[in-house]
């Protein structure tokens, strides 16, 4: 009896620590990964930032653009299928993706930087953006800047008593209307560039805080355009955007930033005539091959290794039906076990439906039916010529064989193309439930066959059922260690001596 | 309207449980797993270990002819069962009776089966080579053809059962006997004792020997539908000696929780038909009552309490009815 205990004891903390790890992997894919129990599509950005040169053959050509800064809205990572000329290389804790490579043409051209990036789920602009800017000393300028700069104050704010927003809104309206001669005083830029400039100028001599924002639109769908640059204000408690034409305050969606405060997004040596040009695709993609897309831009390869992702896609495919056949199985002991279902060979109704998988349901039926037929009266007539054991299972293999080909055949001629697989169907297994139903008919009759029959087969239905919900396909599939804890309840079941819901029905007359 | 489809009643499992019912997860585990070793099965699975077995220790059995192991000896059967005027052939690891071959009389051209069926030797022949390529043993194994001679029961049980020879089971735990049930053919299970396929189970008392209840198909009948006998009426002669049998089975062999398979001979008394380490529920049935309080009785008796099968008989039958 204690001996009895301690077994079961064993295996509850068993299927404990099963389920316990299960739950542990899940989470850090969820959490670390920010894999997704949605099995939703969604879609992915995938961004070249392209740089445009002239050079001489043989010149030694340096270059570097600066990537996006760590963000609650993104994921972003370097595509693979990129230049692979390009280092990341940190800057001031900042990275940037640098080249350096010797031209081997002369005249223009270009080398791009590829990549990804993944919207977070449910993320939102925190406060890391929002801290308060340090304190900057003035900028160094001449006495001809300070005059001007302090005139243009004068103008805007004759009583210095605007705050820090009115006045930044205020000055972009006063420098959109200054002829450009003019505001060459502030910045040697023209048009927008020149604007930005001369406000970041002017506001940093008035000692309120701003700096310059670039980035890109993910969801314009222009082939190929600029940064986007925006002027952010310090406004006592928070930053506020200002778009340079129009000096309105902006709230940019879908606006990855990729640089705060810098001089410009790249630098180069070594060539002239230079630009940057960013070209934006969105990609959709199903969940499971997003969930891998962003868990290789989280770079946490170690973790990811854990999932089916890192195999070859044909392999996957494999395990796509691997890692459901567990839960499959699981339905298996619960049918026998727990309500007490009499299958003919215990696994047979699952890979019935796995068949059933390949073919659909309602040809997977009508196929088996045929074959079981067929089968079933050659088999007759076969235990007529007293064959022995084994030749007589092999033939009845091979016939089989015949009947799925006939069909597959049959299904291309009459364009079906559902019959085509019927081929799927495990023919050992079928030809040794044939073997068995026979037998069975011939020793019990036909009603205890067709019985055994049919709750085979509406346990194959019911796990084809299990089998084709496509989100269990998806969750067991990104969560494969899910597997785990189904063999922790499978475990279980081992120790489970209750009744079987049937055993209620049949044992009924016992109840006094 | 009245809707043609009854839903089924399910009893409450609390309710079963109170009335001792053992189920099949709890038989395996509890009870199988636990007292019944693997490497043991042998004992019982192998017909003819069993025989051996019985006749070491004192165990009366049917009495054997011959045995056929290669399939170049099939053609010579004959030579075996010439000189007896009945016999069985039986695979060694049969179960659930199935391959098992009656000829009660035959003229050594033609042999004739229970229902007066005659056969020829060609027949007889195939029959043997399939027990032998393992058609009815357990996971299609090779097997062997066992011989033995025909149990002559017509004059005690001929009133109760359609063709086939019936059989007493016994429940042995721990080497006491805890629950009984005799089981008659019909025309339903085609003269064959297996319950699934329609035989009558009728639960005898441990204690006088007398029917208790009788069950077809899970259900409650008085009288046997072919032979229209009064169930009641049945008297299980040596009902001692089916008991002491029983109970010296369990020195035969180191399992635990079995069967025993008894039927009797109108010239030779009780003989042991077979052991089966995985003995069926629907005893229950037949009982109309539940073993799990008698199992669970015998469990809390210390270790040696009873020494002798004397003994053990002795409480079985103060204890179960």
């Amino acid at each position: 009896m204690q001996d009895n205990r301690q077994r079961r004891l064993t295996v509850f903390w068993l299927a404990a620590i099963l389920c316990a790890i299960a739950a542990a992997i899940t989470f850090a894919k969820v959490k670390y990964l920010d894999f997704s129990f949605d099995d939703k599509a969604s879609f992915y950005y995938q961004a070249d930032a392209t740089l445009a040169f002239e050079a001489k053959k043989g010149a030694d050509v340096k270059l570097s653009i600066s990537l996006p800064e760590k963000t609650s809205l993104y994921y972003f990572g370097r595509d693979p299928s990129g230049d692979s000329r390009f280092n990341i290389v940190r800057e001031n804790g900042l990275a940037r993706a640098a080249a350096e490579f010797i031209c081997t043409s002369n005249g223009w051209q270009n080398i791009s930087y590829r990549f990804k990036i993944i919207p977070k789920s449910g993320g939102g602009e925190k406060a890391e953006f929002n801290l308060p800017p340090e304190k900057e000393n003035p900028p160094q300028v001449s006495d001809a800047i300070k005059i001007a700069v302090a005139k243009l104050v004068k103008k805007i704010d004759p009583e210095a008593n605007m705050t820090s927003r009115n006045f930044a809104s205020a000055l972009f309206r006063e420098l959109a209307a200054m002829p450009p001669e003019q505001k060459k005083i502030f910045s040697p830029l023209s048009g927008s560039s020149g604007t930005l400039e001369a406000a970041d100028l002017i506001l940093s001599l008035k000692e309120i805080p701003s700096r310059i924002v670039r980035g890109i639109f993910l969801n314009e769908q222009a082939r190929s355009s600029q940064a986007a640059q925006f002027l952010e204000v310090w406004c006592g408690d928070a930053w506020v955007m200002f778009k340079p034409s129009s000096g309105e305050e902006q709230k940019p969606k879908d606006f990855l930033v990729l640089q705060r405060s810098g001089k410009s997004l790249y630098e180069i040596s070594g060539a002239s005539n230079s630009s940057l040009r960013f070209s934006v695709t969105k990609v959709p993609q199903g969940a499971a091959s997003l969930n891998r897309i962003r868990a290789n831009v989280i770079g946490d390869q170690k973790l990811s290794d854990f999932s089916l992702f890192s195999l070859p896609a044909s392999e996957q495919n494999i395990f796509k039906r691997l890692t459901l056949l567990p839960l499959a199985i699981l339905f298996i002991v619960i049918a026998r076990n727990i309500v007490g279902v009499k299958t003919m060979g215990t696994f047979m109704p699952v890979l019935i439906a796995m068949a059933f998988l390949e073919m659909s349901l309602i040809p997977g039926l009508l196929c088996f039916a045929i074959i079981l037929t067929v089968g079933l009266s050659i088999r007759f007539w076969l235990s007529k010529l007293n064959l022995l054991m084994v030749p007589r299972i092999s033939a009845v293999v091979v016939v089989v064989i015949l009947i799925m080909q006939a069909i597959s055949i049959a299904g291309n001629l009459l364009k079906l193309p559902n019959f085509i697989s019927a081929t799927f169907f495990p023919l050992i297994i079928i030809a040794w439930t044939i073997e068995r139903a026979s037998t069975v008919w011939e020793e019990d009759g036909a009603g205890h066959t067709i019985r055994q029959l049919a709750a085979s087969l509406v346990t194959a239905v019911f796990s084809y059922l299990v089998l084709s919900n496509s989100y269990l396909q998806y969750l067991l599939y990104t969560f494969a260690e899910l597997n785990l804890a189904i063999l922790g309840v499978i475990l279980l079941l081992g120790t489970y001596t209750g009744y079987r819901l049937t055993e209620l029905l049949r044992f009924k007359s016992l109840v006094k | 309207m009245r809707f043609p489809f009854k839903f089924p009643q399910f009893a409450s499992p609390k309710a079963l449980h109170e009335s001792g019912v053992l189920g099949m997860n709890e038989r395996n585990h509890a009870y199988i797993m636990r007292y019944n070793n693997r490497k043991d099965y042998p004992d019982v699975d192998d017909k003819l270990r069993t025989k051996k077995l019985a006749v070491e220790h004192g165990v009366s059995t049917a009495e054997f002819v011959g045995a056929i192991d290669c399939q170049f000896q099939v053609k010579n059967f004959f030579k075996m069962v010439e000189n007896v005027p009945d016999f069985v052939i039986k695979p060694g690891h049969g179960s659930g009776g199935r391959g098992i071959l009656v000829i009660t009389r035959h003229d050594g051209k033609t042999f004739y089966k229970p229902n007066g069926a005659r056969c020829d030797f060609n027949f007889i022949y195939e029959h043997i080579s399939n027990i032998l390529s393992g058609l009815y043993s357990l996971g299609g194994n090779p097997d062997y053809a066992l011989f033995e001679r025909c149990i002559d029961f017509s004059d005690v049980y001929s009133r109760f059962s359609y063709q086939g020879v019936p059989d007493v089971r016994l429940i042995v735990f721990k080497g006491y006997p805890v629950m009984s049930m005799i089981r008659l053919a019909t025309k339903l299970s085609d003269g064959r004792a297996n319950l699934h396929q329609g035989a009558i189970g009728v639960g005898i008392s441990i204690k006088t020997g007398l029917p208790l209840f009788a069950a077809q198909h899970n259900k409650r009948i008085e009288v046997h539908p072919d032979t229209n006998a009064n169930l009641s009426e049945l008297r299980i002669p040596f009902w001692q000696e089916h008991l002491r049998l029983a109970a010296l089975c369990a020195t035969m062999t180191p399992l635990g929780y079995f069967g025993a398979d008894i039927s009797t001979d109108s010239k030779r008394g009780p003989l042991l038909l077979e052991l089966n380490a995985r003995p069926g529920l629907a005893i229950q049935i037949a009982n109309g009552c539940g073993l799990l309080k008698r199992l669970r009785l015998i469990e809390s008796l210390p270790e040696n309490l009873h020494a002798t099968i004397e003994e053990k008989i002795k409480f079985s039958k103060e204890n179960f009815d």
